[in-house]
């Protein structure tokens, strides 16, 4: 049978297809979540039609809320206006308290690093399969952006870290509330020290704490330690929702992360992280 | 005919990428959304009843291994269950009359159940996690998408008269 009668051969090419995608399948079950090629080819190829569709009703959705709201957007610029006023002079005068203390070149070098070690970013889409796993940002290795950086909520409460696959404009974020997700976390009352990891769910799981262990409270605010050298220590997480100890080693402890989904626009990367740092 | 494949080739890219948008926009507007509507699904069964069983499975596997690129999943989870939906919906809608509204959306639902209980199968088996208990909005998303597909079909209908 010539090549060409072959290629006609329906059934021969969606049996190709099949195997092909059986293929890549069995390439990737024994990588983990480290990235084949051409996942990352069809990430780095797709991400700036996710950033161009988000970009345009962005656009659109603030130039008609901008119209809407024109006369609204006046009088919140007059307000905004004399709250910066104030905060000018807030700021002056906690800027001479600072000098009081420190070297003005000091304060100077602590400005500078504070100013460049946060990259505000825009996520731009969210995982296919099951959106409590990852994001996609708007900022790349173009911007500094390398994997696993800690990313916050606007208000800073943690939300991820960045991973693989990294384009130049766009990357991945996995998010706390994944299965996939670690971050070395301590209990803000009682100082108790655990895994936090997501359970794909929207909820996360303080794992490895022996049942026998007196601390974890419920409502208690969870915090990142610091000792996975990833996160830096003292960002907020959640609250414990509830516990259970009754059954195995170790004690079940349920947080309820302090992230929402639906304001999930704008996030901070923080590029001092312990991460950077080695 | 190289033409005519050109174009055909293009028109499905096409497809493909305001598949991909439209999914964007979902996430942006409301992340339970991208759980009711399945886009890469739309264009796959889109692609099988417009053009054929090979067409379908093509594009099955693009948009699937698509899908997976942007989900911390594993790489062609989607691209198997999208390849083997595009096919069989593509063979089965050269074997029968799909102009009526209603016959398509039946036709459609079957295969976007189809491909969604696959997937589920292939996820559960792997990941042992039930995505039906934690997104019953799952549970939605082949009528939704079966409608919304079914509406497009018969919209593109004589786009695809004009292209051709």
């Amino acid at each position: 049978m010539s090549l060409s009668r072959l290629a006609k051969n329906k059934y021969l090419i969606g049996g190709l297809l099949l195997v092909f995608n059986l293929i890549l399948i069995s390439v990737q079950i024994p990588l983990g979540s480290k990235q084949t090629l051409l996942e990352k080819l069809f990430f780095t190829a797709f991400s700036p039609v996710q950033r161009a569709a988000v970009s345009a009703f962005n656009y659109v959705t603030q130039g008609w809320h901008n119209i809407r709201s024109l006369k609204e957007a006046q009088k919140e610029n007059q307000e905004l206006k004399n709250q910066i006023f104030f905060l000018n002079q807030e700021k002056e005068l906690l800027l001479e308290k600072l000098r009081l203390s420190l070297a003005q070149l000091e304060l100077e070098k602590n400005f500078q690093s504070l100013e460049s070690s946060i990259l505000p970013a825009r996520v731009i889409g969210l995982d296919t399969a099951n959106y409590f796993r990852s994001a996609v940002i708007d900022r790349g290795s173009d911007d500094g952006v390398t994997k696993n950086l800690a990313v916050c909520d606007r208000f800073g409460r943690l939300v991820g870290k960045t991973a693989e696959p990294i384009s130049g404009q766009t990357a991945k974020v996995i998010l706390i509330t994944s299965e996939e997700s670690g971050v070395a976390v301590i209990s803000a009352s009682d100082r108790l020290p655990g895994i936090l990891s997501g359970d794909g769910q929207g909820k996360c799981l303080v794992k490895y704490v022996m049942s026998s262990s007196p601390g974890g409270v419920v409502g208690d605010e969870i915090l990142t330690s610091g000792y996975d050298q990833i996160f830096p220590p003292g960002l907020k997480v959640g609250r414990i929702a509830w516990i259970t100890s009754q059954a195995g080693l170790f004690k079940k402890i349920v947080v309820k992360p302090y992230f929402d989904f639906k304001e999930l626009g704008l996030v901070a990367v923080l590029r001092t992280g312990q991460a950077s740092k080695r | 005919m190289r033409t005519v494949r050109i174009r055909k080739g293009l028109v499905l890219l096409l497809m493909l990428v305001l598949a991909f948008a439209f999914y964007s926009l979902l996430g942006r507007l409301n992340p339970n959304l991208i759980v009711f509507i399945n886009t890469f699904s739309m264009a796959v069964l889109l692609a099988a009843i417009i053009y054929g069983e090979i067409e379908g499975a093509v594009m099955g596997t693009v948009a699937g291994l698509l899908a997976d690129a942007f989900s911390d999943g594993v790489f062609g989870l989607s691209g198997l269950s999208l390849t083997i939906t595009g096919f069989l919906a593509g063979w089965f809608a050269q074997k029968i009359n799909l102009n009526s509204l209603g016959k398509r959306s039946v036709m459609l639902f079957f295969f976007s159940l189809f491909q969604l209980l696959l997937w589920v199968v292939l996820y559960n088996f792997i990941f042992k996690n039930s995505l039906l208990y934690s997104r019953p909005g799952l549970y939605l998303q082949p009528v939704i998408t079966a409608i919304i597909t079914s509406l497009l079909a018969g919209l593109l209908r004589p786009v695809k008269k004009a292209v051709d």
